[in-house]
């Protein structure tokens, strides 16, 4: 009955083709300044100084990165898990350009140094605008598509989307609401204690509904897809769905522990991130063991090592994020590299490492081929987990150490390392560690670039899918 | 870009199995929920826990610091003047106060070099004493440049910091030391 349903293959296409552009650039811009980090003389311009560029690589990271992934997984996967075309391929492209001169306009404006000081909402008024209208158009798109569905069972990964474009939209609108006072300059309409605490509501939850709940609409799609194995449990799908989007959004508060916020706030959010680890264990159970159905295959398989790494880094980071909300793990780790390693063991271990699957997934169905190299995939993940594991543990051991001397008093009781500087010289060598990693993981990911680029060179060929169910032959 | 043949099979619908719940797995998600219903009767409305009291109480039973006031002699001169124990926190209460413009090693940076033997406002204990006391308004910065380049800035009063006059002393002890050119006396 569906034989003939013409999915539109072409923006998933130009979306992937962002997500390589966007990953390059921002990972770039990362690594920029964490060099800037321990040469403070590489500021060469103020147009290309740390608080601009940082900026830039965060949101290059989260908006135009992982973004593109999310956007075309949706294009791609959800017209086939409901069985029917994509209800505006017009709409779909306006989104994709007006998404793109985002991108753009929010690099240029942040390195010409407006912004709303918002972190991750940084960018200024009319900008957001922008967003908001590509925000709806995907948003129209993706619900006519779902009312024209021929396929009764809305599976996971659809959930999963559902929420992040409806939560999505609702923090996205609160946040950046904003007295505009000429073009390039606004007032946030809060102020004092409830703008800290609606700044948090959004930013955590920028980490929860951008970088989890669609990535795991992109496991649930890639990794049953790519095995052709069912998902282990149902029943934890079902489970961990709705205990996630329901407990992520009260976490917010635990970025403001011992601050002027109220006590019992900041032990609401406290606890909410401790409930939180269950739902989002749930996540990563269901991955696991869907992937030890096909244990034999994760060996000859990058994009199944991939996925394996991506699931052990959210496990362990959603452990972790818990752990440094209570309160007084908090008042050590808190504005400590700690927290860098925190995210970028979410961000390359859990976010990268499903957006690579998702590349290595799309790419030579998209362009009927057979990925150019196998081995190349193989490097690249070897290459881009050791750049993870040195990231990662200098700055474990930066953000302790930071920590630790931060709270240090003598006899006296009186700082034992009152100058900044001191500490600053102290961590050197971590933080020129973290900077290589990154250089490491960003070869990694220029590895891959040039993996899909050579595919793309025979696009036509024919595309024979590897089988990975167990006991098949290879 | 060619045909795709992998069309029919590639919208296969993904097979959910029903499974189960990992029994560890929910009993975590029960024990931290019934955790955070406890938590708060306890340590809030029993213990009466904040962050207020917590400091209270920090600062009640920290570490204190008798310190006996101490003044410029009736010469004019620094009392502190080779006074090895002072002259050490000396230099540890200028890496928190006044390294940030002076530099940490006091060559300076926003704030004039200290360590040469140009002084604008005059090179005795006393002066020198009474113009951190002060601080320096716009109005009377004698430095045209700072050391960096860039406008002088004026100076707040013992640079801005919560410090008691007796560890304005103990820096200068530090400071005539490392430069022999600060005088005792008026």
């Amino acid at each position: 009955m569906n034989d003939k349903i013409e999915y539109d293959n072409q923006i998933v296409r130009m979306f992937v083709i962002c997500i390589l552009l966007w990953g390059v650039v921002a990972m770039l811009m990362g690594i920029i300044v964490a060099f800037q980090m321990i040469f403070p003389s590489w500021n060469f311009h103020p147009w290309l100084s740390f608080g601009r560029l940082r900026p830039i690589h965060t949101n290059g990271i989260i908006f135009g990165f992982t973004g593109s992934a999310i956007f075309a997984t949706i294009y791609y996967s959800v017209p086939r898990l409901l069985k029917t075309p994509l209800w505006s391929s017009s709409m779909a492209r306006v989104h994709f350009w007006l998404y793109n001169l985002t991108i753009v306009l929010a690099a240029l404006s942040l390195m010409a140094g407006y912004t709303q000081s918002k972190e991750y909402a940084e960018l200024e008024w009319p900008i957001d605008i922008l967003v908001v209208v590509w925000w709806l158009l995907l948003a129209i798109n993706f619900f006519m598509t779902m009312k024209n569905r021929t396929e009764k069972h809305i599976y996971v990964a659809v959930w999963f989307f559902v929420a992040t474009i409806i939560t999505v939209a609702v923090l996205y609108l609160v946040n950046n609401l904003a007295i505009p006072v000429g073009l390039t300059k606004s007032y946030s309409i809060y102020s004092g204690v409830v703008d800290a605490n609606i700044h948090w509501w959004y930013g955590h939850n920028a980490v929860a509904f951008f970088l989890t709940t669609p990535l795991l609409a992109m496991m649930y799609y890639y990794l049953p897809k790519h095995t052709r194995l069912p998902i282990f449990s149902h029943r934890i799908s079902i489970v961990h769905f709705w205990s996630l989007i329901f407990i992520y959004i009260w976490a917010g508060p635990h970025h403001l522990l011992y601050s002027p916020t109220p006590n019992w706030l900041q032990t609401v959010g406290m606890l909410f991130s401790l409930m939180l680890i269950a739902p989002s264990w749930g996540g990563m159970l269901n991955g696991f063991l869907t992937l030890t159905q096909a244990k034999e295959k994760i060996k000859t398989d990058a994009t199944l090592k991939f996925i394996l790494v991506s699931l052990t880094f959210y496990g362990m980071s959603t452990l972790e994020g818990p752990i440094m909300a209570i309160r007084e793990v908090n008042s050590l780790s808190h504005f400590t590299d700690w927290t860098i390693a925190h995210v970028h063991a979410g961000g390359l271990g859990w976010v990268h490492g499903i957006c690579a699957a998702a590349v290595y997934y799309l790419v030579p169905r998209l362009w009927n081929t057979n990925l150019h190299s196998e081995k190349l995939a193989e490097t690249h993940f070897w290459v881009s987990t050791v750049g993870i594991l040195l990231y990662v543990v200098s700055m474990w051991v930066s953000g302790v150490a930071e920590g630790l001397m931060w709270r240090a008093v003598d006899a006296s009781g009186s700082l034992q390392y009152p100058s900044w500087v001191e500490i600053v010289n102290e961590l050197f060598p971590y933080r020129l560690v973290r900077a290589l990693g990154g250089v490491l993981f960003l070869s990694g990911f220029v590895i891959m670039v040039v993996n899909i680029i050579k595919t793309t060179k025979t696009a036509g060929s024919g595309f024979n899918p590897v089988d990975l169910r167990e006991g098949s032959k290879a | 870009m060619g045909t795709i043949n992998e069309e029919v099979k590639d919208d296969e619908p993904i097979k959910d199995e029903p499974g189960w719940l990992p029994g560890w797995w929910m009993g975590i998600f029960y024990f931290t929920i019934a955790f955070s219903l406890f938590f708060p009767v306890y340590y809030h409305l029993m213990q009466g826990w904040s962050q207020e009291n917590q400091y209270m109480e920090q600062v009640k039973t920290g570490p204190k610091v008798e310190e006996t006031a101490v003044t410029l002699k009736a010469d004019g001169s620094n009392p502190f003047r080779g006074d090895s124990a002072a002259v050490s926190e000396g230099q540890k209460l200028f890496m928190m106060t006044c390294a940030a413009c002076h530099k940490p090693d006091g060559t300076g940076m926003i704030g004039p070099n200290l360590m040469d033997g140009e002084w604008l406002h005059g090179n005795t204990d006393s002066v020198i004493y009474n113009l951190v006391l002060t601080g320096i308004p716009q109005e009377k910065l004698k430095q045209k440049k700072s050391p960096i380049g860039g406008p002088s800035s004026p100076m707040p009063p013992k640079g801005g910091a919560p410090i008691s006059d007796t560890k304005v002393l103990k820096i200068l002890a530090w400071l005539s030391q490392k430069n022999t050119t600060l005088l005792a006396g008026k």
